[in-house]
């Protein structure tokens, strides 16, 4: 019995389905679309956070992510960094991953410092810290005793921002980007439950449905991934810098809802024939 | 090892450091404040040397491969050479070198990322032959996977502004919900695991198992 039209559709090589991705893909990179995206609350939450933080106030931003995580923190971590060094707040770099450091770094270069930011004044880089929730509970108790120099050997007593924070009670917000609900979960834990401090966190699609639940009272706020990353830049900048990457996220979406379509459709037109 | 070793002395230190850190986290008393800091201060010294350690036990495994010429070796050899001279480079260029800095923005960023997108064509092919509605939950499941995707990317909003509302609505509330009791359950489990641990019950982070010592 020959194929129906429908059923030969379900069955399509895998190499044609892995070309059409590439193409749809590769076309929006090249050609950028500029779809408008909608601000979700959990996004405007964290950005009205750091917007209505006091003059003087502490954040701290924890980088828990390597080159892969690029494509999901990368966006999302700059923004916020840029957000943080445009308002008058004192801002830590701490990361308890081992590549934390040169996301750090390689941040710190493209994203545009005022001018009258000075390092040690306004923003400090300490740098990794080994040991998971122990490290974080150990910055929320002493900092000064947790991590005694920066990145650049400095002591930290020799910081001047670092005289007048000492431990959570010093603290504002903290800010982590990470797949791993536990980084967040310590943050929550060591810094929110015990000190008050407001914790905000960028995660990974997979994980966004998972951390929501904290939202909005653990959780002031919840950046979505790439998506989240932009969002927050449009409200930061008043445009998307990194457009293209979510038309091109967009287009493959898409393909995936169509073929999803089409493969039941197969689907479906093989039962009745069975019947 | 005499059992007190084994079994009696570390879970006696376990149960002394957990009460102090427990009574520290819940009141405020400057002593208890004072203990319960250098104890977290010795943790984060054991995690930075528990790093090397896992270091050590990575060439152990690594030359044992190497030495009984297991399936693919060479890739052994590969993992210990780049270890050493990224821990050297790192040893000697230090964290902030402009070099080392270049390494990981050329090669470990674009080898990362690269690793990552493949995911796009493999979850493509995969969703396209296995996401079937067979059953009702396997319809509800691609109900969902579909209004999430529109939800996660702008084209569910150019579409129509109310496919991110449904994307929404289910995030916020059948997810929220089934979450929470997700969390709740941890929770006291962890309480319980908590308990046992204080009074001795659970030996398995000793490497006891039940019946065992």
């Amino acid at each position: 019995m020959s194929k129906s039209i429908f059923e030969k559709l379900g069955d399509i090589d895998t190499r044609i389905l892995y070309a059409l991705m590439f193409i749809v893909v590769a076309l929006p990179l090249l050609f950028p679309i500029g779809l408008p995206i909608e601000i979700k609350k959990y996004t405007r939450d964290l950005y009205n956070a750091v917007e209505t933080l006091p003059a003087g106030s502490v954040v701290i931003l924890t980088p828990e992510f390597g080159p892969s995580g690029e494509p999901h923190y990368g966006t999302a971590f700059r923004a916020v960094t840029g957000h943080v060094l445009r308002r008058p707040l004192k801002l830590i770099f701490i990361t308890h991953t081992v590549q934390g450091p040169m996301v750090i770094d390689d941040t710190l270069k493209r994203v545009s410092i005022p001018p009258d930011k000075k390092y040690g004044v306004d923003y400090v880089n300490f740098g990794y810290i080994a040991g998971g929730e122990t490290a974080m509970a150990a910055v929320a108790t002493d900092i000064h005793k947790a991590i005694p120099r920066d990145i650049y050997e400095t002591p930290v007593e020799n910081i001047p921002m670092m005289s007048d924070i000492h431990d959570g009670n010093d603290m504002s917000l903290v800010v982590t980007f990470t797949g791993d609900g536990v980084n967040v979960e310590g943050h929550i834990r060591q810094f929110q439950a015990r000190y008050g401090v407001l914790v905000g966190c960028c995660c990974e699609s997979i994980g966004f449905s998972h951390r929501i639940s904290y939202y909005p009272t653990a959780l002031v706020g919840v950046i979505n991934d790439m998506v989240g990353g932009a969002e927050y830049q449009q409200l930061v900048y008043g445009r998307i810098l990194e457009s293209s990457a979510l038309d091109a996220q967009s287009m493959g979406h898409l393909l995936i809802i169509v073929f999803l379509l089409i493969g039941n459709v197969s689907f479906i037109s093989r039962r009745f024939r069975k019947m | 090892m005499s059992i007190v070793m084994k079994r009696y002395i570390p879970m006696g230190i376990t149960a002394i450091f957990a009460l102090i850190l427990l009574t520290d986290y819940f009141l405020v008393l400057k002593p208890l404040d004072n203990m319960g800091k250098t104890l977290i201060n010795w943790g984060t010294l054991i995690a930075a040397y528990a790093l090397f350690l896992g270091c050590a036990q990575l060439f152990r495994l690594h030359i044992r491969r190497v030495m009984r010429r297991n399936r693919e070796w060479w890739l052994s050899i590969w993992t210990m050479l780049i270890l050493i001279i990224f821990f050297l480079a790192g040893l000697y260029l230090g964290p902030t070198n402009e070099t080392l800095s270049a390494w990981y923005t050329v090669i470990s960023q674009s080898i990362g990322i690269t690793t990552n997108a493949i995911l796009a064509f493999y979850v493509f092919s995969a969703s396209y032959r296995v996401l079937r509605i067979r059953t009702l939950e396997a319809s509800a499941l691609m109900l969902a996977a579909v209004f999430l995707m529109l939800t996660n990317a702008p084209i569910g909003a150019a579409i129509s502004p109310l496919l991110p509302k449904i994307g929404s609505w289910i995030l916020d509330v059948p997810n929220k919900s089934a979450q929470q009791g997700i969390i709740m359950c941890i929770a006291v489990g962890t309480i319980a695991l908590g308990i046992r641990t204080l009074i001795g019950r659970e030996t398995g982070y000793l490497g006891i198992t039940e019946g065992e010592g």
